[in-house]
Protein backbone atom coordinates (compact mmCIF):
# COMPACT_ATOMS: atom_id res chain seq x y z
CA UNK A 1 0.00 0.00 0.00
CA UNK A 2 2.86 2.41 0.81
CA UNK A 3 4.48 1.90 -2.59
CA UNK A 4 1.11 2.36 -4.28
CA UNK A 5 0.40 5.58 -2.43
CA UNK A 6 3.84 6.93 -3.33
CA UNK A 7 3.27 6.11 -7.02
CA UNK A 8 -0.28 7.47 -6.99
CA UNK A 9 0.65 10.73 -5.32
CA UNK A 10 3.56 11.13 -7.76
CA UNK A 11 1.09 10.63 -10.62
CA UNK A 12 -1.01 13.48 -9.23
CA UNK A 13 1.82 16.00 -9.13
CA UNK A 14 0.80 17.80 -12.34
CA UNK A 15 -2.30 19.03 -10.56
CA UNK A 16 -0.17 21.08 -8.15
CA UNK A 17 0.46 23.60 -10.94
CA UNK A 18 -3.22 24.60 -11.03
CA UNK A 19 -3.13 27.33 -8.44
CA UNK A 20 -4.09 30.40 -10.48
CA UNK A 21 -6.01 32.88 -8.34
CA UNK A 22 -8.15 33.99 -11.27
CA UNK A 23 -9.62 30.51 -11.85
CA UNK A 24 -12.67 29.63 -9.81
CA UNK A 25 -12.94 25.98 -8.76
CA UNK A 26 -15.79 23.89 -10.21
CA UNK A 27 -17.10 21.47 -7.61
CA UNK A 28 -19.92 20.07 -9.68
CA UNK A 29 -20.68 19.75 -13.40
CA UNK A 30 -24.10 21.31 -12.98
CA UNK A 31 -23.15 24.75 -11.75
CA UNK A 32 -26.51 26.13 -10.69
CA UNK A 33 -27.67 22.94 -9.01
CA UNK A 34 -29.77 23.38 -5.92
CA UNK A 35 -31.14 20.83 -3.53
CA UNK A 36 -34.46 19.29 -4.46
CA UNK A 37 -36.50 19.21 -1.29
CA UNK A 38 -39.70 17.25 -1.00
CA UNK A 39 -42.45 18.10 1.43
CA UNK A 40 -41.55 17.29 5.03
CA UNK A 41 -44.14 14.54 5.27
CA UNK A 42 -44.12 10.73 5.29
CA UNK A 43 -43.72 9.23 1.82
CA UNK A 44 -44.76 5.58 2.12
CA UNK A 45 -44.14 4.97 -1.58
CA UNK A 46 -40.42 5.57 -1.13
CA UNK A 47 -39.82 4.88 2.54
CA UNK A 48 -38.33 1.62 3.74
CA UNK A 49 -40.35 -0.63 6.00
CA UNK A 50 -38.75 -1.49 9.32
CA UNK A 51 -38.15 -5.04 8.12
CA UNK A 52 -36.49 -3.81 4.93
CA UNK A 53 -34.36 -1.30 6.81
CA UNK A 54 -33.15 -3.93 9.26
CA UNK A 55 -33.06 -6.79 6.75
CA UNK A 56 -29.49 -6.21 5.63
CA UNK A 57 -28.06 -5.52 9.08
CA UNK A 58 -25.58 -7.97 10.54
CA UNK A 59 -27.41 -7.86 13.87
CA UNK A 60 -30.66 -6.30 15.05
CA UNK A 61 -32.89 -6.44 18.10
CA UNK A 62 -36.51 -5.33 18.31
CA UNK A 63 -36.67 -2.12 16.24
CA UNK A 64 -32.95 -1.31 16.28
CA UNK A 65 -29.57 -2.13 14.80
CA UNK A 66 -27.53 -3.98 17.39
CA UNK A 67 -23.91 -3.01 17.87
CA UNK A 68 -21.14 -3.88 20.34
CA UNK A 69 -20.18 -1.50 23.10
CA UNK A 70 -19.18 1.90 21.82
CA UNK A 71 -16.94 2.69 24.79
CA UNK A 72 -15.14 -0.46 25.80
CA UNK A 73 -15.77 -3.99 26.97
CA UNK A 74 -19.40 -4.63 26.30
CA UNK A 75 -19.58 -7.96 24.57
CA UNK A 76 -20.08 -8.88 20.98
CA UNK A 77 -23.18 -7.90 18.98
CA UNK B 1 -37.03 -19.26 -36.24
CA UNK B 2 -33.75 -17.36 -36.10
CA UNK B 3 -31.35 -17.44 -33.21
CA UNK B 4 -32.25 -14.84 -30.62
CA UNK B 5 -28.85 -13.16 -30.98
CA UNK B 6 -29.62 -12.12 -34.56
CA UNK B 7 -32.42 -9.88 -33.31
CA UNK B 8 -31.93 -6.33 -32.10
CA UNK B 9 -33.83 -4.95 -29.14
CA UNK B 10 -35.94 -2.94 -31.57
CA UNK B 11 -36.80 -6.05 -33.59
CA UNK B 12 -37.69 -7.98 -30.45
CA UNK B 13 -39.98 -5.21 -29.16
CA UNK B 14 -41.66 -4.93 -32.57
CA UNK B 15 -42.05 -8.70 -32.85
CA UNK B 16 -43.48 -9.10 -29.36
CA UNK B 17 -45.90 -6.20 -29.85
CA UNK B 18 -47.06 -7.64 -33.18
CA UNK B 19 -47.39 -11.17 -31.81
CA UNK B 20 -44.72 -12.61 -34.10
CA UNK B 21 -43.29 -14.31 -31.01
CA UNK B 22 -44.03 -14.13 -27.32
CA UNK B 23 -42.03 -12.34 -24.66
CA UNK B 24 -41.81 -15.65 -22.81
CA UNK B 25 -40.22 -17.37 -25.82
CA UNK B 26 -37.71 -14.53 -26.09
CA UNK B 27 -36.94 -14.76 -22.37
CA UNK B 28 -36.40 -18.50 -22.66
CA UNK B 29 -34.12 -17.97 -25.65
CA UNK B 30 -32.08 -15.40 -23.72
CA UNK B 31 -31.79 -17.67 -20.69
CA UNK B 32 -30.78 -20.52 -23.00
CA UNK B 33 -28.12 -18.33 -24.64
CA UNK B 34 -26.79 -17.31 -21.22
CA UNK B 35 -26.66 -20.95 -20.14
CA UNK B 36 -24.75 -21.90 -23.29
CA UNK B 37 -22.35 -18.95 -23.43
CA UNK B 38 -21.76 -17.59 -19.96
CA UNK B 39 -19.62 -20.52 -18.89
CA UNK B 40 -16.84 -19.13 -21.06
CA UNK B 41 -17.68 -15.42 -20.71
CA UNK B 42 -18.87 -15.04 -17.07
CA UNK B 43 -20.65 -11.78 -17.73
CA UNK B 44 -23.28 -12.46 -15.06
CA UNK B 45 -23.03 -12.59 -11.29
CA UNK B 46 -26.72 -13.49 -10.97
CA UNK B 47 -29.19 -14.81 -13.50
CA UNK B 48 -32.83 -14.45 -12.49
CA UNK B 49 -34.90 -16.88 -14.58
CA UNK B 50 -37.98 -16.76 -12.38
CA UNK B 51 -38.13 -12.97 -12.42
CA UNK B 52 -37.45 -12.92 -16.16
CA UNK B 53 -40.20 -15.38 -16.99
CA UNK B 54 -42.63 -13.65 -14.65
CA UNK B 55 -41.99 -10.30 -16.34
CA UNK B 56 -42.23 -11.84 -19.80
CA UNK B 57 -45.53 -13.54 -18.99
CA UNK B 58 -46.89 -10.25 -17.68
CA UNK B 59 -45.96 -8.65 -21.01
CA UNK B 60 -47.69 -11.44 -22.93
CA UNK B 61 -50.76 -11.17 -20.69
CA UNK B 62 -50.93 -7.43 -21.30
CA UNK B 63 -50.85 -8.03 -25.04
CA UNK B 64 -53.56 -10.66 -24.70
CA UNK B 65 -55.72 -8.07 -22.96
CA UNK B 66 -55.24 -5.77 -25.91
CA UNK B 67 -53.03 -3.30 -24.09
CA UNK B 68 -50.44 -1.26 -25.96
CA UNK B 69 -47.04 -2.59 -25.01
CA UNK B 70 -44.02 -0.48 -24.07
CA UNK B 71 -41.13 0.35 -26.40
CA UNK B 72 -38.95 -2.36 -24.84
CA UNK B 73 -41.69 -5.02 -24.80
CA UNK B 74 -40.11 -8.39 -24.12
CA UNK B 75 -36.52 -7.17 -24.55
CA UNK B 76 -34.14 -9.09 -22.26
CA UNK B 77 -31.92 -6.66 -20.37
CA UNK B 78 -29.03 -7.08 -17.96
CA UNK B 79 -27.99 -4.49 -15.39
CA UNK B 80 -24.70 -3.83 -13.65
CA UNK B 81 -24.58 -5.20 -10.15
CA UNK B 82 -24.34 -1.76 -8.55
CA UNK B 83 -27.99 -1.08 -9.43
CA UNK B 84 -30.65 -2.04 -6.93
CA UNK B 85 -33.41 -4.28 -8.19
CA UNK B 86 -35.91 -5.83 -5.80
CA UNK B 87 -35.56 -9.59 -5.81
CA UNK B 88 -31.81 -9.50 -6.47
CA UNK B 89 -28.69 -8.99 -4.45
CA UNK B 90 -26.73 -5.83 -5.26
CA UNK B 91 -23.16 -6.85 -4.52
CA UNK B 92 -21.02 -4.29 -6.39
CA UNK B 93 -18.84 -7.40 -6.94
CA UNK B 94 -17.60 -6.95 -3.38
CA UNK B 95 -17.45 -9.26 -0.37
CA UNK B 96 -18.68 -6.21 1.51
CA UNK B 97 -22.10 -6.53 -0.14
CA UNK B 98 -22.09 -10.25 -0.95
CA UNK B 99 -25.42 -10.82 0.83
CA UNK B 100 -27.01 -7.41 0.34
CA UNK B 101 -30.62 -7.77 -0.78
CA UNK B 102 -31.91 -4.81 -2.79
CA UNK B 103 -34.49 -3.07 -0.61
CA UNK B 104 -35.88 -1.09 -3.57
CA UNK B 105 -35.39 -0.75 -7.32
CA UNK B 106 -33.19 1.90 -8.91
CA UNK B 107 -35.01 4.39 -11.11
CA UNK B 108 -32.96 3.44 -14.18
CA UNK B 109 -33.85 -0.24 -13.78
CA UNK B 110 -37.49 0.54 -13.03
CA UNK B 111 -37.77 2.67 -16.16
CA UNK B 112 -36.58 -0.23 -18.34
CA UNK B 113 -39.09 -2.51 -16.63
CA UNK B 114 -41.82 0.11 -17.07
CA UNK B 115 -40.99 0.15 -20.80
CA UNK B 116 -41.70 -3.58 -20.94
CA UNK B 117 -38.17 -4.98 -20.66
CA UNK B 118 -37.47 -8.42 -19.23
CA UNK B 119 -34.69 -8.24 -16.61
CA UNK B 120 -32.58 -11.40 -16.79
CA UNK B 121 -29.80 -10.73 -14.30
CA UNK B 122 -27.01 -8.68 -12.78
CA UNK B 123 -23.62 -8.33 -14.42
CA UNK B 124 -20.07 -8.49 -13.14
CA UNK B 125 -18.01 -5.36 -12.57
CA UNK B 126 -14.87 -4.10 -10.92
CA UNK B 127 -15.42 -3.96 -7.17
CA UNK B 128 -17.45 -0.83 -6.46
CA UNK B 129 -16.56 0.19 -10.06
CA UNK B 130 -12.88 0.69 -9.14
CA UNK B 131 -11.07 -0.58 -12.21
CA UNK B 132 -10.73 -0.70 -15.96
CA UNK B 133 -10.68 -4.44 -16.61
CA UNK B 134 -13.29 -6.04 -14.29
CA UNK B 135 -10.35 -7.89 -12.72
CA UNK B 136 -11.01 -6.39 -9.29
CA UNK B 137 -14.34 -8.23 -8.96
CA UNK B 138 -14.34 -10.34 -5.82
CA UNK B 139 -16.43 -13.06 -7.44
CA UNK B 140 -15.63 -13.77 -11.07
CA UNK B 141 -13.30 -13.10 -13.98
CA UNK B 142 -15.29 -11.85 -16.94
CA UNK B 143 -13.66 -12.83 -20.23
CA UNK B 144 -13.75 -10.77 -23.39
CA UNK B 145 -16.09 -12.66 -25.76
CA UNK B 146 -13.73 -11.87 -28.67
CA UNK B 147 -10.79 -13.56 -26.93
CA UNK B 148 -11.41 -15.19 -23.59
CA UNK B 149 -7.76 -14.73 -22.62
CA UNK B 150 -8.28 -10.98 -22.60
CA UNK B 151 -10.07 -8.49 -20.36
CA UNK B 152 -13.49 -7.07 -21.28
CA UNK B 153 -12.55 -3.62 -19.98
CA UNK B 154 -14.23 -2.10 -17.00
CA UNK B 155 -15.67 -1.32 -14.73
CA UNK B 156 -18.92 -2.32 -16.51
CA UNK B 157 -17.17 -5.28 -18.14
CA UNK B 158 -20.00 -7.72 -17.51
CA UNK B 159 -22.63 -5.50 -19.14
CA UNK B 160 -20.42 -4.96 -22.21
CA UNK B 161 -19.51 -8.64 -22.49
CA UNK B 162 -23.15 -9.78 -22.14
CA UNK B 163 -24.11 -7.68 -25.17
CA UNK B 164 -21.01 -8.66 -27.18
CA UNK B 165 -21.69 -12.33 -26.45
CA UNK B 166 -25.27 -12.03 -27.68
CA UNK B 167 -26.67 -12.97 -24.27
CA UNK B 168 -28.81 -9.82 -24.21
CA UNK B 169 -29.31 -7.08 -26.80
CA UNK B 170 -29.34 -4.28 -24.22
CA UNK B 171 -27.71 -3.69 -20.85
CA UNK B 172 -27.01 -0.92 -18.39
CA UNK B 173 -23.69 0.25 -17.01
CA UNK B 174 -22.44 3.17 -14.96
CA UNK B 175 -19.60 5.46 -15.97
CA UNK B 176 -17.51 7.49 -13.54
CA UNK B 177 -14.34 7.78 -15.63
CA UNK B 178 -15.08 5.68 -18.71
CA UNK B 179 -16.70 2.58 -17.25
CA UNK B 180 -19.29 2.36 -20.03
CA UNK B 181 -17.29 3.67 -23.00
CA UNK B 182 -14.02 1.81 -22.39
CA UNK B 183 -15.49 -1.72 -22.00
CA UNK B 184 -17.80 -1.02 -24.94
CA UNK B 185 -14.68 -0.24 -26.99
CA UNK B 186 -12.86 -3.38 -25.88
CA UNK B 187 -15.89 -5.60 -26.50
CA UNK B 188 -16.89 -4.07 -29.84
CA UNK B 189 -20.33 -2.70 -28.90
CA UNK B 190 -21.91 0.73 -28.52
CA UNK B 191 -21.84 2.22 -25.03
CA UNK B 192 -23.22 5.63 -24.15
CA UNK B 193 -22.57 7.84 -21.14
CA UNK B 194 -25.11 10.66 -21.29
CA UNK B 195 -24.41 14.12 -19.92
CA UNK B 196 -24.18 14.11 -16.12
CA UNK B 197 -27.72 14.53 -14.81
CA UNK B 198 -29.63 13.14 -17.81
CA UNK B 199 -30.24 9.71 -16.21
CA UNK B 200 -31.29 9.28 -12.59
CA UNK B 201 -28.77 7.62 -10.31
CA UNK B 202 -31.27 6.90 -7.55
CA UNK B 203 -30.63 3.35 -6.40
CA UNK B 204 -27.19 3.10 -8.01
CA UNK B 205 -24.42 2.60 -5.44
CA UNK B 206 -22.40 5.81 -5.47
CA UNK B 207 -18.70 5.98 -6.41
CA UNK B 208 -17.93 9.58 -7.40
CA UNK B 209 -21.03 11.67 -6.89
CA UNK B 210 -20.01 14.55 -9.17
CA UNK B 211 -18.93 12.11 -11.91
CA UNK B 212 -21.26 9.07 -11.95
CA UNK B 213 -23.74 8.58 -14.76
CA UNK B 214 -25.81 5.61 -16.03
CA UNK B 215 -26.15 4.60 -19.67
CA UNK B 216 -26.92 1.76 -22.08
CA UNK B 217 -24.91 -0.76 -24.10
CA UNK B 218 -26.24 -2.16 -27.40
CA UNK B 219 -25.11 -3.69 -30.68
CA UNK B 220 -26.92 -1.03 -32.72
CA UNK B 221 -27.32 2.71 -32.31
CA UNK B 222 -31.09 2.24 -32.58
CA UNK B 223 -31.02 -0.04 -29.53
CA UNK B 224 -28.97 2.51 -27.59
CA UNK B 225 -31.50 5.18 -28.58
CA UNK B 226 -34.36 2.91 -27.47
CA UNK B 227 -32.66 2.42 -24.14
CA UNK B 228 -32.05 6.13 -23.73
CA UNK B 229 -35.66 6.97 -24.50
CA UNK B 230 -36.77 4.55 -21.80
CA UNK B 231 -34.25 5.92 -19.29
CA UNK B 232 -35.41 9.52 -19.68
CA UNK B 233 -39.13 8.77 -20.01
CA UNK B 234 -41.07 10.36 -17.21
CA UNK B 235 -38.75 13.34 -16.96
CA UNK B 236 -36.43 14.25 -14.14
CA UNK B 237 -36.44 12.02 -11.09
CA UNK B 238 -37.44 13.75 -7.84
CA UNK B 239 -35.49 11.04 -6.00
CA UNK B 240 -32.16 12.25 -7.47
CA UNK B 241 -31.40 15.93 -6.90
CA UNK B 242 -28.97 15.94 -9.85
CA UNK B 243 -31.57 14.57 -12.27
CA UNK B 244 -32.35 17.01 -15.07
CA UNK B 245 -35.28 17.01 -17.50
CA UNK B 246 -34.43 15.63 -20.93
CA UNK B 247 -36.96 16.05 -23.69
CA UNK B 248 -34.86 14.44 -26.42
CA UNK B 249 -36.39 11.77 -28.64
CA UNK B 250 -33.22 9.80 -29.27
CA UNK B 251 -34.87 7.57 -31.89
CA UNK B 252 -35.70 10.70 -33.84
CA UNK B 253 -31.98 11.47 -34.19
CA UNK B 254 -31.09 8.28 -36.06
CA UNK B 255 -31.75 9.52 -39.59
CA UNK B 256 -30.81 13.17 -39.32
CA UNK B 257 -27.60 12.74 -41.28
CA UNK B 258 -24.44 14.77 -40.86
CA UNK B 259 -24.49 16.86 -44.04
CA UNK B 260 -22.91 20.22 -43.26
CA UNK B 261 -22.23 19.35 -39.63
CA UNK B 262 -18.84 20.05 -38.07
CA UNK B 263 -16.82 17.22 -36.50
CA UNK B 264 -13.96 18.35 -34.30
CA UNK B 265 -10.77 16.29 -34.15
CA UNK B 266 -7.98 16.99 -31.70
CA UNK B 267 -4.53 16.41 -33.29
CA UNK B 268 -2.80 16.18 -29.90
CA UNK B 269 -4.97 13.18 -28.98
CA UNK B 270 -4.28 11.28 -32.19
CA UNK B 271 -0.56 11.66 -31.55
CA UNK B 272 -0.85 10.88 -27.84
CA UNK B 273 1.76 8.70 -26.19
CA UNK B 274 0.41 5.21 -25.58
CA UNK B 275 -2.20 5.35 -28.34
CA UNK B 276 -1.83 2.23 -30.47
CA UNK B 277 -1.35 2.80 -34.20
CA UNK B 278 -4.36 0.64 -35.09
CA UNK B 279 -6.69 2.70 -32.88
CA UNK B 280 -5.27 5.97 -34.26
CA UNK B 281 -5.75 4.66 -37.81
CA UNK B 282 -9.32 3.56 -37.07
CA UNK B 283 -10.25 6.95 -35.60
CA UNK B 284 -8.71 8.78 -38.59
CA UNK B 285 -10.69 6.41 -40.82
CA UNK B 286 -13.87 7.30 -38.94
CA UNK B 287 -13.19 10.99 -39.57
CA UNK B 288 -12.81 10.21 -43.28
CA UNK B 289 -16.13 8.37 -43.27
CA UNK B 290 -17.95 11.23 -41.59
CA UNK B 291 -16.40 13.62 -44.11
CA UNK B 292 -17.55 11.36 -46.93
CA UNK B 293 -21.04 11.49 -45.42
CA UNK B 294 -21.00 15.26 -45.76
CA UNK B 295 -19.55 16.49 -42.49
CA UNK B 296 -16.82 19.09 -42.26
CA UNK B 297 -13.76 18.06 -40.25
CA UNK B 298 -12.29 20.86 -38.13
CA UNK B 299 -9.28 20.79 -35.85
CA UNK B 300 -9.83 21.94 -32.28
CA UNK B 301 -7.67 22.10 -29.17
CA UNK B 302 -8.15 20.90 -25.62
CA UNK B 303 -5.19 22.61 -23.97
CA UNK B 304 -5.72 21.25 -20.46
CA UNK B 305 -6.20 17.57 -21.34
CA UNK B 306 -2.92 16.75 -19.62
CA UNK B 307 -4.42 17.71 -16.26
CA UNK B 308 -7.45 15.44 -16.62
CA UNK B 309 -6.02 12.16 -15.31
CA UNK B 310 -4.49 13.86 -12.27
CA UNK B 311 -7.68 15.83 -11.60
CA UNK B 312 -9.75 12.66 -11.92
CA UNK B 313 -7.57 10.69 -9.53
CA UNK B 314 -7.94 13.48 -6.98
CA UNK B 315 -11.69 14.02 -7.32
CA UNK B 316 -12.67 10.36 -7.83
CA UNK B 317 -10.88 8.86 -4.81
CA UNK B 318 -11.89 11.84 -2.62
CA UNK B 319 -15.55 11.31 -3.45
CA UNK B 320 -15.21 7.52 -3.20
CA UNK B 321 -13.64 7.81 0.25
CA UNK B 322 -16.58 9.92 1.35
CA UNK B 323 -19.21 7.64 -0.23
CA UNK B 324 -17.74 4.37 1.03
CA UNK B 325 -17.50 5.63 4.61
CA UNK B 326 -21.09 4.41 4.97
CA UNK B 327 -19.97 0.78 4.99
CA UNK B 328 -19.51 0.48 8.72
CA UNK B 329 -20.65 -3.10 9.17
CA UNK B 330 -23.73 -2.02 11.13
CA UNK B 331 -26.65 -1.15 8.86
CA UNK B 332 -25.69 -3.31 5.89
CA UNK B 333 -22.67 -5.00 4.42
CA UNK B 334 -20.18 -7.43 5.83
CA UNK B 335 -20.06 -7.50 9.63
CA UNK B 336 -17.03 -8.99 11.35
CA UNK B 337 -18.29 -11.44 13.98
CA UNK B 338 -17.22 -11.53 17.60
CA UNK B 339 -15.96 -7.97 18.02
CA UNK B 340 -15.89 -6.47 21.52
CA UNK B 341 -16.30 -2.84 20.50
CA UNK B 342 -17.98 -0.90 17.74
CA UNK B 343 -14.64 0.56 16.65
CA UNK B 344 -13.14 -2.91 16.30
CA UNK B 345 -16.19 -4.16 14.42
CA UNK B 346 -16.13 -1.24 12.00
CA UNK B 347 -12.41 -1.51 11.40
CA UNK B 348 -12.34 -5.27 10.84
CA UNK B 349 -15.53 -5.28 8.77
CA UNK B 350 -13.94 -2.79 6.38
CA UNK B 351 -10.56 -4.54 6.45
CA UNK B 352 -12.09 -7.90 5.53
CA UNK B 353 -15.00 -6.67 3.41
CA UNK B 354 -13.15 -4.50 0.89
CA UNK B 355 -10.75 -5.79 -1.73
CA UNK B 356 -7.34 -4.30 -2.44
CA UNK B 357 -8.33 -1.75 -5.11
CA UNK B 358 -11.23 -0.46 -3.01
CA UNK B 359 -8.77 0.02 -0.16
CA UNK B 360 -6.26 1.76 -2.43
CA UNK B 361 -8.82 4.29 -3.66
CA UNK B 362 -10.11 4.99 -0.17
CA UNK B 363 -6.63 5.37 1.28
CA UNK B 364 -5.71 7.75 -1.53
CA UNK B 365 -8.95 9.67 -0.99
CA UNK B 366 -8.35 9.83 2.77
CA UNK B 367 -4.87 11.22 2.19
CA UNK B 368 -6.06 13.78 -0.35
CA UNK B 369 -8.76 15.05 2.00
CA UNK B 370 -6.47 15.24 5.00
CA UNK B 371 -5.60 18.53 6.61
CA UNK B 372 -2.91 20.42 4.70
CA UNK B 373 -3.09 18.12 1.66
CA UNK B 374 -6.65 19.04 0.79
CA UNK B 375 -5.81 22.62 -0.15
CA UNK B 376 -2.93 21.56 -2.36
CA UNK B 377 -4.62 18.81 -4.35
CA UNK B 378 -8.41 18.94 -4.09
CA UNK B 379 -8.70 22.69 -4.60
CA UNK B 380 -6.26 22.55 -7.54
CA UNK B 381 -8.16 19.66 -9.12
CA UNK B 382 -11.37 21.65 -9.04
CA UNK B 383 -9.60 24.59 -10.68
CA UNK B 384 -8.32 22.22 -13.36
CA UNK B 385 -11.92 21.09 -13.78
CA UNK B 386 -12.91 24.67 -14.53
CA UNK B 387 -10.23 24.90 -17.22
CA UNK B 388 -11.05 21.49 -18.76
CA UNK B 389 -14.76 22.36 -18.88
CA UNK B 390 -13.85 25.66 -20.55
CA UNK B 391 -11.78 23.79 -23.15
CA UNK B 392 -14.80 21.75 -24.16
CA UNK B 393 -17.09 24.77 -24.21
CA UNK B 394 -14.73 26.58 -26.58
CA UNK B 395 -14.28 23.45 -28.73
CA UNK B 396 -18.04 23.22 -29.18
CA UNK B 397 -18.13 26.78 -30.50
CA UNK B 398 -16.33 25.39 -33.54
CA UNK B 399 -17.70 21.82 -33.71
CA UNK B 400 -21.04 20.06 -33.27
CA UNK B 401 -19.39 16.93 -31.95
CA UNK B 402 -15.85 15.78 -31.13
CA UNK B 403 -14.26 12.58 -32.45
CA UNK B 404 -11.45 10.90 -30.51
CA UNK B 405 -10.31 7.47 -29.33
CA UNK B 406 -12.34 5.73 -26.64
CA UNK B 407 -9.53 3.52 -25.36
CA UNK B 408 -5.83 3.76 -26.19
CA UNK B 409 -5.58 0.13 -27.29
CA UNK B 410 -7.53 -3.05 -27.90
CA UNK B 411 -8.23 -5.53 -25.10
CA UNK B 412 -5.14 -6.69 -23.24
CA UNK B 413 -4.34 -10.05 -21.69
CA UNK B 414 -5.28 -10.81 -18.10
CA UNK B 415 -2.54 -9.77 -15.74
CA UNK B 416 -0.72 -7.80 -18.44
CA UNK B 417 -1.19 -4.54 -16.56
CA UNK B 418 -0.39 -5.22 -12.92
CA UNK B 419 0.66 -1.72 -11.85
CA UNK B 420 -2.51 0.08 -10.71
CA UNK B 421 -1.24 3.51 -11.74
CA UNK B 422 -0.55 2.17 -15.25
CA UNK B 423 -4.06 0.75 -15.32
CA UNK B 424 -5.41 4.23 -14.54
CA UNK B 425 -3.93 5.48 -17.84
CA UNK B 426 -6.23 3.19 -19.82
CA UNK B 427 -8.95 5.76 -19.09
CA UNK B 428 -6.98 8.70 -20.46
CA UNK B 429 -9.47 9.44 -23.26
CA UNK B 430 -12.61 9.00 -21.18
CA UNK B 431 -12.02 10.67 -17.81
CA UNK B 432 -11.88 14.26 -19.15
CA UNK B 433 -15.49 13.93 -20.30
CA UNK B 434 -16.59 12.94 -16.79
CA UNK B 435 -14.63 15.85 -15.37
CA UNK B 436 -16.50 18.24 -17.68
CA UNK B 437 -19.80 16.35 -17.37
CA UNK B 438 -20.45 16.02 -21.11
CA UNK B 439 -21.92 12.95 -22.79
CA UNK B 440 -19.92 10.51 -24.87
CA UNK B 441 -20.53 7.33 -26.85
CA UNK B 442 -18.15 4.56 -27.83
CA UNK B 443 -18.62 3.54 -31.47
CA UNK B 444 -17.18 0.20 -32.64
CA UNK B 445 -15.07 0.49 -35.81
CA UNK B 446 -14.52 -3.17 -36.60
CA UNK B 447 -11.35 -5.10 -35.85
CA UNK B 448 -7.90 -3.57 -35.47
CA UNK B 449 -5.45 -4.11 -38.29
CA UNK B 450 -2.77 -5.43 -35.94
CA UNK B 451 -4.61 -7.13 -33.08
CA UNK B 452 -7.67 -8.45 -34.89
CA UNK B 453 -9.67 -7.28 -31.86
CA UNK B 454 -12.41 -4.65 -31.62
CA UNK B 455 -11.30 -1.02 -31.80
CA UNK B 456 -13.48 2.04 -31.33
CA UNK B 457 -13.87 5.77 -31.56
CA UNK B 458 -15.54 8.04 -29.05
CA UNK B 459 -17.92 10.83 -29.92
CA UNK B 460 -18.36 13.64 -27.39
CA UNK B 461 -21.28 16.08 -27.47
CA UNK B 462 -21.92 19.47 -25.89
CA UNK B 463 -23.37 19.36 -22.39
CA UNK B 464 -27.02 18.23 -22.66
CA UNK B 465 -26.57 17.92 -26.43
CA UNK B 466 -26.70 14.14 -26.26
CA UNK B 467 -28.90 13.93 -29.34
CA UNK B 468 -25.71 14.57 -31.35
CA UNK B 469 -24.20 11.36 -30.00
CA UNK B 470 -26.98 9.27 -31.55
CA UNK B 471 -27.00 11.33 -34.75
CA UNK B 472 -23.26 10.98 -35.45
CA UNK B 473 -22.97 7.42 -34.13
CA UNK B 474 -25.76 6.42 -36.52
CA UNK B 475 -23.82 8.00 -39.38
CA UNK B 476 -20.72 6.02 -38.46
CA UNK B 477 -22.78 2.86 -38.08
CA UNK B 478 -24.14 3.33 -41.60
CA UNK B 479 -20.57 3.63 -42.84
CA UNK B 480 -18.97 0.90 -40.71
CA UNK B 481 -21.84 -1.50 -40.01
CA UNK B 482 -23.53 -2.54 -36.79
CA UNK B 483 -21.63 -4.33 -34.06
CA UNK B 484 -21.68 -8.09 -34.36
CA UNK B 485 -21.90 -10.85 -31.79
CA UNK B 486 -18.45 -12.26 -31.00
CA UNK B 487 -17.90 -15.22 -33.36
CA UNK B 488 -17.11 -17.75 -30.62
CA UNK B 489 -20.50 -17.04 -29.01
CA UNK B 490 -22.79 -16.44 -32.00
CA UNK B 491 -25.48 -19.06 -32.41
CA UNK B 492 -24.64 -21.00 -29.25
CA UNK B 493 -27.95 -21.77 -27.55
CA UNK B 494 -30.65 -19.13 -27.76
CA UNK B 495 -32.77 -20.58 -30.56
CA UNK B 496 -36.01 -18.62 -30.64
CA UNK B 497 -38.79 -21.15 -31.01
Amino acid sequence: MTAYLNDAVAMLEPILAYTADDVEPTYHPIGDLSNVMRADAPDPAHGLSLDAALGNAGASRDRSFRVPSILGDGGAA
Amino acid sequence: MANFDKLTAAQIATGVSAGAFSAEDVARAALDAIAARDGSVSAFLQVTPEAALEAARATDAARARGEKLGPLAGVPVAVKDNMNQVGTRTTCASRMLENYESPYTATCVQRLIDAGATPVGKTNMDEFAFGSSTETSAFARTNNPWDTGRVPGGSSGGSAAAVAAGEVPLSLGSDTGGSIRQPAALCGVFGMKPTYGVVSRYGVVAFGSSLDQVGPFGRTVEDVALGMNALVAGGSDPLDSTSQPCGTDFLGCLDQGVEGARVGVIPQLLDAEGLSPEVAAAVRGAADKLEAAGAEIVEVELPHMDAAIAAYYVIGPAEAFSNLARFDGVRYGYQEPGCATLAEQSSLSRAHGFGIEAKRRQMLGAYLLSSGVYDEYYFAAQKARTLITGDYRRAFERADVLLMPAAPRAAWRFGEISDPTQMYLSDVFTVPINIAGNGGISVPLGLGADSGLPVAAQLVAPSFGDAALIRFAAALERACGAASVAPACAGKGGELK
